[in-house]
Order: C-alpha cells, then sequence, then structure tokens
C-alpha cells in the first residue's frame, strides 16, 4: 500500500492508501478532491488534473513526452515539479506520495 | 420542483449539473438517467476496460456529489414525455418532474446493421455494452470487427494486443476516412496491418450468422462479431415535444432550443458553428457546451449576460500503440498538407481551406496537436506560408504569434 496525500488549494489534506497501479487521477476523484476535474477520463488530453509533487520517498517515473508538451502549453503557470497526475500511478517503489493541487 | 431538470448522465449531463452548482450552489438540480451506474467515463469502455484484466468504471463524480439536498440523481428511470405547456418532465415510473429550465442531454444511440443477422454483431456504447461483450471477446479466438471509424479500430486494436486473430472490415478505401486527412488514414491502416491485423477495405457485408461473416469479398469464420458503425443522435423526446429537430436537436449559439426554457447539450444538439450547423460527438463538446449552457441558465436567471459557445473542436483515439488527435473542423477543408517532420509512426496533417488553417490531425505527436489547439483559437487566420515561416514547427508559430 502507498500513502497518497492531496493538499487542496484550500490546505485541506486528503490522505488515501492506494494500492499498486491505482491512478492518483482516480484516487483523487473517487475521494472528491476538489481542483481535479479529469476532464478527459485520464487520456492525457486535458490538463485539468495538474498537480505538484510536493514530496516522495521512493520512485516516481519522469513525463512522458505527451504530459510534458501539455504541462507546457496548456497550463498557465507550471512549478518544477508539476505532473498530470492522470499520468502517475502507484507503485510497490512509492511509500508516500503527497501532492499539491495548485 | 427542481429549478433544472437534466435528461441524460453521460459526460454533457454530469458537466452541466456540476457547472451550475459551481456558479449557483442554491439551484435545485435533478438528473434523469436510464442507466443504473453512477455516470461514468466514456471514452475508456473502448479504449481501455473492454481489454482490461479487471474491468471498472471511472466515475464522473463521487456518489456523495449527487446525495446533496441540491443535486438528485434518479437512475433506471426512463423519460416518457416532455411537456412544454406546464413545464414538467413525465417519467415511466408515473412520477413527474417540474422543471424552471430543462436541459436535454440525451447523447446518441448505437446504429445498428440492417443485413440479415445484423443483431448478431455486438456493439460498444456504454458499460452494460462491456459487461456482455467482455466474456464473448477473452473467450474468443478470432475476432471481426465491422466498421473503419474511431470505436472499429479501437476495438480491433485492442483485440489484436489481447493476442486475437482480428478482421477489420471497412468499406471505405482506408481505416478512419471521414475522421482525418487521406494521408493519415492511410498510414494509421498500414500501420495496424503491419501489427498483425487482417484489414479488409472496399469490404460490404451481406449477411451475418453464428458461423461468420459473409461479405463480397467471401465470408470470415469467427467466434464473435463486433460492430462499430456510427450512431444517430436521440431527438425522439425532443420530436415529441415539437423542437425543431434537424439531424439534432437544433439550438441557437446559446445552447436554447426553440422553447427558451429548454436547452440541449453534448452529442444530441446541432449548434451553428463555421457558418453551418454542426453535431459533434466528442467530450470536448459535450463538456463545454454543457458549462456555456449552465453558465447561460443562471445569467438568465440573475439577469445577467449570456455568452456564445464557440469552440475548437477537438477529439483523440488510442489504438494500440496510436495516439491519434484531431483539432478544428476538417468537414470542409479543401486541401491536406503534411508536414516534413513526419515520419515512421509519427505524422502532422494540415487541413486548408482556401489557403487557411482549419484543422490539424495529428498521429504520435501530441505537442502538434496541443499547439493547433492553440493556434486555431487565435482570432488571427493562419495561413500555410505562417507555417513554413516557422519551419513547419507548430509550436515555434504559436509562441511567436501570441
Amino acid at each position: 500500500m502507498t500513502q497518497v496525500i492531496f493538499i487542496q488549494a484550500d490546505g485541506k489534506h486528503i490522505d488515501v492508501s492506494a494500492d499498486q497501479g491505482e491512478h492518483l487521477m482516480k484516487l483523487a476523484l473517487d475521494n472528491g478532491v476538489i481542483g481535479i476535474t479529469g476532464f478527459c477520463g485520464g487520456s492525457c488530453m486535458c490538463a485539468t488534473c495538474h498537480i505538484v509533487v510536493e514530496e516522495i520517498t521512493g520512485e516516481l517515473a519522469a513525463a512522458g513526452e505527451m504530459e510534458t508538451e501539455i504541462l507546457d502549453m496548456e497550463v498557465d503557470e507550471v512549478f518544477t515539479n508539476s505532473r498530470l497526475c492522470c499520468q502517475i500511478s502507484v507503485s510497490t517503489a512509492m511509500d508516500t506520495i503527497t501532492v499539491r493541487i495548485p | 420542483m427542481s429549478d433544472v431538470v437534466i435528461i441524460g448522465a453521460g459526460h454533457a449531463g454530469v458537466a452541466a449539473a456540476t457547472e451550475l452548482h459551481r456558479l449557483d450552489d442554491q439551484l435545485t438540480i435533478t438528473i434523469v438517467s436510464n442507466e443504473s451506474w453512477l455516470p461514468y467515463h466514456r471514452p475508456p469502455l473502448s479504449k481501455k476496460t473492454l481489454f482490461d484484466a479487471q474491468p471498472g468504471m471511472d466515475l464522473l463524480q463521487t456518489e456523495l456529489f449527487y446525495n446533496t439536498k441540491e443535486i438528485n440523481l434518479l437512475r433506471s428511470q426512463s423519460v416518457i414525455n416532455i411537456d412544454r405547456q406546464h413545464q414538467l418532465v413525465e417519467l415511466a415510473s408515473g412520477q413527474n418532474l417540474t422543471y424552471s429550465q430543462l436541459i436535454i442531454a440525451t447523447g446518441s444511440c448505437l446504429q445498428r446493421i440492417t443485413v440479415q443477422g445484423g443483431e448478431l454483431a455486438m456493439g460498444v456504447y456504454n458499460y452494460d455494452d462491456i459487461l456482455a461483450l467482455r466474456p464473448k471477446l477473452q473467450a474468443a479466438k478470432r475476432v471481426v470487427v465491422i466498421g473503419g471509424g474511431f470505436i472499429g479500430c479501437e476495438v480491433a486494436a485492442g483485440a489484436l494486443k489481447m493476442g486475437k486473430h482480428v478482421d477489420l472490415l471497412i468499406t471505405g478505401p482506408r481505416a478512419l476516412r471521414k475522421a482525418v486527412a487521406p494521408a493519415m488514414g492511410e498510414l494509421v491502416t498500414q500501420l495496424h496491418k503491419a501489427n498483425g491485423m487482417k484489414i479488409h477495405t472496399g469490404c460490404h457485408v451481406n449477411h451475418v450468422d453464428n458461423a461468420g461473416v459473409d461479405t463480397n469479398q467471401g465470408t470470415f469464420t469467427t467466434d464473435l462479431v463486433i460492430a462499430g458503425i456510427g450512431v444517430k443522435p436521440n431527438t425522439k423526446l425532443a420530436e415529441a415535444a415539437d423542437l425543431e429537430v434537424d439531424n439534432g436537436i437544433v439550438v441557437d449559439q446559446f445552447g436554447q432550443t426553440t422553447d427558451p426554457n429548454i436547452y440541449a447539450a453534448g452529442d444530441v444538439a446541432s449548434f451553428p458553428l463555421a457558418g453551418r450547423m454542426q453535431r459533434l460527438e466528442s467530450i470536448q463538446n459535450a463538456t463545454d457546451q454543457s458549462q456555456v449552457i449552465a453558465a447561460n441558465i443562471c445569467a438568465h436567471r440573475h439577469r445577467t449576460d449570456v455568452k456564445a459557445y464557440s469552440p475548437t473542436p477537438w477529439f483523440w483515439s488510442d489504438q494500440g500503440d496510436l495516439k491519434i488527435q484531431m483539432a478544428g473542423l476538417s468537414a470542409l477543408s479543401t486541401e491536406q498538407k503534411t508536414l516534413s517532420t513526419s515520419h515512421g509512426n509519427r505524422m502532422t496533417a494540415l487541413h486548408l481551406k482556401s489557403g487557411l488553417l482549419t484543422a490539424v490531425d495529428t498521429l504520435n505527436m501530441p505537442g502538434n496537436h496541443i499547439a493547433a489547439r492553440k493556434l486555431l483559437a487565435m482570432p488571427v487566420d493562419i495561413t500555410w506560408e505562417m507555417v513554413q515561416d516557422s519551419d513547419e514547427d507548430l509550436k515555434q508559430l504559436y509562441k511567436r504569434l501570441r
């Protein structure tokens, strides 16, 4: 199990335990995280699941081409650790991950 | 009594409810769904869910969203009549729902092949279809897919990846004939073939039976037949209510039907865009149009300004390792050009009309797709010369113009 912590724009923390393979976007939607729309259902076609990775213990695969392009072109304010959470899935190499919704 | 009643709980219906609630959390909203499930994302069904070892649905909203005092989701209910005079919706259960404003978001339904035995061909539209189809697909060794559009190609590519023998039957000369530039449709066809998909173009089905599919090119024996030959808008309720219907429920740029208290959104709505009436079957359209309608309903209630819906349409399709993305409207284009940066399984094709850019199709070139969406939304006309002056780099062109 991996511990995923979402920090909403209003400062509220939402703490979720996740199994391997689960996508962060689906976790966010299933747990009613405010600020994650997931308009395209996780197809990496929009930028409505933009998050900033604040802290991680373990490993996180780098953003792919599509995700990088969308972050570059669609997101108004990109941070160093900006990601689209539909492209992040929980792996056994990841113990905890804390993400902030900008 | 609800302030707003929404018929249909697909992307359009739920997007409308979400936006209405965001703009005015005092509004009471009732959504009528003819499905038993909580509303879910549809694109993954033919791209992922059908082939997943563990099928599941991606919900549009948590159950909590529909359990507030303002939002009421009625599941497994069908609307039998819209009574415009009394502003009420009659349900098959006998219940009546009165409304101040009504949004018709009834979506579309599958076209069925009309040949003998056509009912044996299974369709892919909703989650129930997936539940019915999955076990048959898993058990099958050979699959025939009829239809070379997005759904046909997505299902065929997914079945191929599962290790099935796949025959894809297409009436036209190549896959995606109506959707993308000819050069790209040809490339997609060749790439699927190279992966082992058997694509039969110019292929017309005579009849279907339990052993296989009989066509003008012979009989294809198969364990399973799947048809993806398009959808038609669910306009019956609107027609019965005497709203104007012409290939979809006719709405103006504000999403209003011929009855000012009734709006229509998503697949079912025909709206003015680029000088003609247009019906779009896409997530972008369902969501964006509903959001504009929600804003206009609130504007109407609070007597503020309404806004027009004038989108840059976009679409996508995932077919195995191919990501096909389209921006703009290609239907009216008269000329296509392929960018010189295209190679291998990557291609960008531009659609032009009178020398001006109207749409861009990309295959595995996501940067160009995003740039095209931005460029087409700009108030300036984009010419082929401008593209050439930017070394055929759409991102560079956008960054120069913005």
